[in-house]
């Protein structure tokens, strides 16, 4: 369960770069920072329910991402709070902490222990994971090696496999193929059964409107629409027609 | 403060899978890291054999073990404090504590210094050396000295996130503490008015305790190891106080 209360996030755009210390030390002498605000998320409040899955929608640059980050505790809220309960997973992007120079088989086990699994579970895992990913012969191939998609698949199959709390999802079927895509909905499908919480974030509005229950609509880092999917999706719809 | 250090399990697989990937693909393997300190310390040995003329007794282990133990320092600082940098997609994508990509490259390189240590003593044996029980203190103090490195880390990777910078003026600062420490002379050219200074560089009392236990057969004196310990200590807390105030916006600033 995921409450979120009032979150509002502002980054600041340096107007000036400052990478280096003595690039500070100068501004430091000309006096002040100079930077433009920009207020990546307004007063936004959501809730995500145990057991359901959540969809956040919106067109790029909208703040979702911005969110989502702050749902997994990467970067902290200027205002409002959130309150948890679970554990999320910590891994945000499929395939961050992947090593390209490890081979597919070492790179399971990797993300496992990222993801905060035991190796004894990832091991009872193992199979499950190539199967699903339908990556078995290249177990020991180095990664460097793999195509984009069979990267994405790996990464997809070995964090769905982790069965975390709550899972957050962040463009994920934007690889793959169609075949794959369906495959991986299935599956989003079947953890959700079991009982897993999933926040999934897309700018796909068919993907949303397939997966979730529940949705909400941000646009310009505030929300528009937030319910029923249904609704969501024809304020989006709306909202794009105008 | 220190609730990171709970996972385990993550701590030993992403160490051993950068270990590991440090001496993959290479012929020599740990060989390689051999050569490098070894081929530097025959040439300040000639150097300052010929040159400065120091009398010291088994003048080439005195530098070989002092290059080697510095080696831990210098390289473990220089490639510690991009730890954070070189992994920004842990840092922007995960909620991974931030401290993990800088103990893990840090207990690395600690692996990597220790064996390097561990292969020196056989040599050091087959050329005479007399070796007894004091080696057995070898990894109390290795642990003593990763507690030095990992808080500099901590403090120079949190930094670095910052200010790119930091790494041009930090490899400066090293090679001034390779002069400042006995590495290359012995502590006797050391005028007397600026011995008790001199004396303060932990690194110097480290590097004279490793001499104790490899080359002199003897225990080091139990105020110096405290007196390192005392730094060591202060400089890993002190480490953590500044990488916990400012690891809060790295995923904003990397």
């Amino acid at each position: 369960m995921i409450i979120g209360k009032n979150i509002s996030k502002m980054f600041r755009i340096p107007s000036e770069r400052r990478n280096t210390l003595f690039e500070a030390v100068i501004s430091f002498v000309k006096g002040g920072r100079r930077y433009d605000e920009f207020w990546a998320l307004k007063n936004v409040s959501f809730d995500v329910k145990e057991g359901e899955i959540f969809g956040i929608t919106g067109p790029n640059g909208s703040g979702k991402t911005t969110l989502l980050e702050i749902i997994a505790d990467i970067i902290n809220p200027d205002e409002g709070e959130l309150i948890v309960n679970g554990r999320i997973t910590p891994i945000l992007a499929l395939g961050v902490g992947f090593n390209l120079e490890l081979t597919a088989r070492e790179n399971v086990f990797l993300y496992g222990a990222l993801m905060g699994v035991k190796r004894v579970k990832m091991e009872d895992k193992y199979e499950e994971v190539f199967e699903f990913a339908e990556l078995k012969r290249f177990e020991n191939m180095k990664l460097k090696n793999f195509s984009s998609g069979m990267n994405a698949r790996l990464a997809f199959s070995t964090a769905i496999a982790t069965e975390p709390n709550i899972l957050l999802l962040d463009e994920v079927l934007a690889v793959g193929d169609i075949e794959f895509q369906r495959k991986c909905m299935a599956e989003i499908n079947r953890v959700n059964k079991n009982g897993t919480t999933i926040v999934f974030v897309s700018h796909s509005i068919e993907a949303v409107r397939d997966l979730c229950e529940r949705a909400m609509f941000l646009d310009n880092g505030e929300v528009i629409a937030i319910g029923a999917v249904d609704e969501v999706v024809n304020t989006y719809l709306n909202s794009m027609a105008e | 403060m220190f609730s990171y250090l709970k996972q385990v399990d993550l701590i030993k697989a992403l160490t051993a899978s950068e270990f590991k990937l440090r001496y993959r693909g290479s012929l020599l393997g740990v060989g390689w890291s051999l050569l490098s300190p070894f081929l530097l310390a025959i040439v300040l040995y000639f150097v300052f054999k010929n040159v400065f003329r120091f009398e010291v007794e088994n003048f080439a282990f005195y530098i070989l073990i002092g290059i080697f133990v510095f080696r831990f320092l210098s390289i473990g600082t220089s490639v510690g404090m991009m730890s954070i940098i070189n992994k920004a997609h842990v840092v922007t994508k995960t909620s991974i504590p931030r401290e993990i990509p800088t103990i893990t490259t840090t207990l690395s390189y600690f692996l990597s210094s220790f064996v390097e240590l561990l292969i020196l003593i056989p040599i050091l044996v087959f050329f005479g050396v007399e070796i007894g029980f004091p080696i057995l203190l070898l990894p109390v103090l290795h642990i003593v000295y990763f507690l030095l490195v990992y808080g500099l880390n901590l403090f120079l990777s949190a930094f670095t996130v910052y200010y790119r910078d930091l790494t041009q003026i930090w490899e400066v600062v090293v090679n001034i503490l390779f002069f400042a420490s006995p590495i290359v002379y012995p502590i006797s050219i050391i005028p007397a008015d600026i011995i008790s200074i001199y004396m303060l560089n932990p690194i110097t009392v480290l590097i004279e305790m490793y001499r104790d236990i490899m080359l002199y057969n003897t225990v080091p004196n139990i105020i110096e190891f405290g007196y390192v310990l005392f730094v060591s200590v202060l400089v890993f807390i002190v480490g953590h106080l500044i990488f916990g105030k400012l690891q809060s916006r790295f995923a904003e600033v990397i």
